[in-house]
């Protein structure tokens, strides 16, 4: 584009080179969360941003996913048909096999389905191939090769060239190789290789592999979904869940961000809370809006232990209706974001819950991490785990919200009271440190309340009897026959300021007529 | 401005994979697009007229530069104006909200943009002497700023989304008829 020139841009597109962005945004997040929790409020903003560009980036990535897998299967498909003339039922339940063994193994569709299609192709027998495949991932696994090649070399060795496979395994004997006997081959190198594929998917490198294949699965589903609907980003994420949520973690980043820090598998936890905030925010605008309120209400009113306590309860009223939200089935949860939003940010953000719950169903090990993490953010009690609310949760939760602000007015009013009449004190007697949650600086403002009380003056005026032998004090517009009436401004707190603020009225009397200083208390 | 934005989402793979499929299908939405911006363009040059703004403006450049920081005043030449104002698809800098142009409206030459823009930032009543003069005269003739271009784009942007918008929708919708026959 020409540089200097006016542009006038008529089309706009979403581009992939932001998600590298995004995807920058988030690892600076790391690196920031592993600094204090001050830094990570302030970075939660960015993280939301980049989160919502990550969950578009989900979206679009299932459509590609969905349009890969399909051409995958199609091929398999096809070459079980040329080569074993397999049904379409056979194929069906071939794909089901791949799918359980991709969840099992952690090896990738996408080679599971050549690897397959070449070993039918030599046995002859779908189920023959499945057998074979076994073997080509135990192989695969105890000589660290990828499948496809390994079932190359079962596919040869299966032919009778034992020769490739005795490369890899010097164990198989000359005779065996000379035999071309493929079972004894096997049995030569079981020792080393059998039960291999699955020890390696239990390890973490495999667990690892089963997590991402899962995501991938679940990516690939929403995408058959999505894909015929994928649509412009359109304003209810920008517009309405984006700000609630910079919102929300600005009031609330550092309770979240010392929730992350202290978590294991903050990473895995930080997208599914995001997740979490995201669907929920999406959903729940108004809600989350009263929330705002309870929260400002608590943070910009005074810290008080009654307010923060009707505050964890309202949090704690929304957590149920997080949960109530979370018992809808994830791919209704999908289907729900496709028909009511209608926009490829709601079902982006949809994509990326579905995937990322995906992971969690995948495996117990990240129910178990999630949950350490959820565990750490306290009273925010995000639960990996915890599907069993109801729907009732969701209205009980409302009234519970609704009922705790309410606590919290009354609240909110004492320890208004409460910090005034601290402040009063720490002017009065120039004490600094003063907290009103302390409970002997709560004593003494209670014990300074009953002073008052009995004093019954905020600005008295004190009348005292002009004794004898104190002289004429006629003409003082303070004599009031035979009274000194004295006025003391400003309120009293103690005994002290009485008898402080009656010395200094009588000294104003006594430079006014100029006389002799009788007034002395 | 229409306040709303229409994002295209997934431009290139979608035709990547339909051409796979349907060489034809492909055609017919890059032509929609092409018509769109062709259109618009063709709008664009229409606003240029023969004759310079106001007589004062000549049709040449100036011979000894002043103005404009010494390049001098340009002179008004409708030709090269309009043969400057051009389509493009070319992808420009990505936003910060991860979006990008895929079809735009140029104007390149210095006096097409100034009769563009003139007074958009400096209203009249801003300026002093003969500026005031130049951007009232201006003002009251063609109107406010954003006078080719823009002024094109703020009129149709809205409709040429739509029509791009729902092409694309047939494409894929035609994409994943494809894929379905394609899948077991």
């Amino acid at each position: 584009m020409a540089v200097g020139s006016i542009v006038a841009r008529i089309l706009t597109e979403y581009s992939d080179k932001g998600t590298k962005q995004a995807t920058k945004d988030i690892s600076k997040m790391e690196k920031k969360f592993g600094d204090f929790a001050n830094k990570a409020a302030k970075s939660f903003g960015l993280a939301a941003l980049a989160a919502g560009a990550f969950a578009v980036k989900v979206g679009y990535d299932a459509v590609k996913a969905a349009t890969e897998d399909q051409k995958s299967q199609a091929l398999l498909a096809n070459s079980l048909r040329n080569t074993v003339g397999a049904t379409d039922a056979s194929i069906a339940a071939t794909e089901t096999w791949i799918t359980t063994t991709q969840a099992a193994f952690g090896v990738a569709d996408d080679q599971l389905r050549p690897a397959l299609a070449r070993l039918a192709a030599v046995s002859g027998s779908v189920t023959k191939a499945q057998t074979l495949m076994g073997v080509a991932m135990d192989i695969a696994a105890a000589r660290n090769i990828d499948v496809e090649q390994a079932s190359a070399l079962v596919a040869k060795a299966y032919g009778g060239n034992i020769g490739a496979l005795k490369k890899l395994f010097p164990q198989i004997s000359a005779a065996t190789v000379k035999s071309k006997d493929f079972a004894k081959a096997l049995k030569e190198i079981s020792g080393e290789t059998k039960g291999a594929a699955a020890a390696a998917a239990n390890t973490f490198a495999g667990q690892m592999e089963r997590i991402k294949l899962a995501f991938g699965e679940a990516s690939e589903s929403l995408g058959y979904k999505l894909l015929p609907q994928v649509k412009a980003f359109a304003d209810l994420i920008i517009t309405k869940a984006i700000p609630a949520i910079q919102k929300f973690v600005d009031e609330n980043g550092d309770k979240i961000a010392a929730g992350f820090k202290t978590s294991i598998s903050y990473g895995i936890a930080f997208a599914k809370l995001m997740y979490d905030m995201f669907n929920f925010v999406a959903r729940n605008i108004k809600v989350f809006a009263t929330l705002g309120a309870v929260i400002l209400a608590a943070f910009f009113g005074a810290k008080v232990a009654a307010a923060t306590t009707a505050l964890i309860n309202g949090i704690q009223a929304i957590i149920k209706v997080m949960k109530a939200l979370r018992t809808v089935s994830l791919a209704s949860a999908a289907a729900t974001a496709l028909a009511t939003g209608g926009v490829s940010a709601a079902t982006g953000a949809a994509a990326f819950g579905v995937a990322l719950l995906g992971v969690g169903f995948a495996m117990n090990k990240f129910n178990k991490d999630s949950d350490k993490a959820a565990d750490s953010l306290g009273k925010f009690d995000f639960n990996a785990k915890g599907f069993t609310a109801k729907a009732e949760d969701y209205t009980k939760g409302i009234e519970g919200m609704a009922g705790a602000t309410d606590k919290l007015t009354g609240a909110t009013d004492n320890a208004a009271k409460a910090t005034a009449l601290l402040l009063k004190l720490q002017n009065k007697f120039g004490l600094k440190g003063l907290k009103e949650t302390d409970p002997i600086t709560l004593e003494a403002i209670r014990k300074n309340q009953i002073k008052q009380q009995k004093l019954g003056l905020s600005s008295p005026t004190i009348s005292l009897a002009a004794s004898a032998g104190h002289g004429n004090i006629a003409g003082n517009t303070t004599m009031n026959g035979g009274n000194i009436t004295v006025n003391v401004a400003g309120s009293v707190v103690s005994q002290g300021d009485l008898v402080t603020g009656i010395k200094n009225g009588l000294e104003v009397i006594y430079r006014r007529r100029g006389g002799s200083g009788y007034a002395v208390l | 401005m229409a306040d709303e934005v229409v994002i295209l989402n997934g431009v290139k793979e979608t035709l990547t994979a339909l051409k796979d499929f349907d060489k034809d299908a492909v055609k017919r939405f890059n032509k929609v697009i092409n018509s769109e911006l062709t259109g618009a363009e063709r709008d664009a040059k229409g606003l240029i007229s023969q004759d310079p703004p106001m007589s004062g403006w000549r049709k040449a450049d100036a011979a000894k530069g002043r103005t404009r920081g010494g390049a001098g005043w340009p002179g008004w030449n409708a030709a090269e104006i309009q043969s400057k104002i051009t389509k493009t698809k070319a992808k420009g800098k990505v936003r910060g909200d991860y979006t990008t142009s895929a079809g735009a409206l140029l104007n390149k030459s210095a006096a097409g943009s100034i009769f563009e823009v003139a007074g958009r930032k400096t209203k009249s009543s801003m300026a002093g002497g003969s500026s005031a003069q130049f951007l009232r005269t201006l003002g009251n003739r063609f109107g406010a700023a954003s006078r080719v271009v823009w002024r094109v784009v703020d009129k149709d942007k809205a409709r040429i989304e739509q029509n791009v918008a729902k092409a694309l929708e047939e494409a894929k919708t035609l994409l994943q008829k494809h894929l379905n026959r394609e899948r077991v």
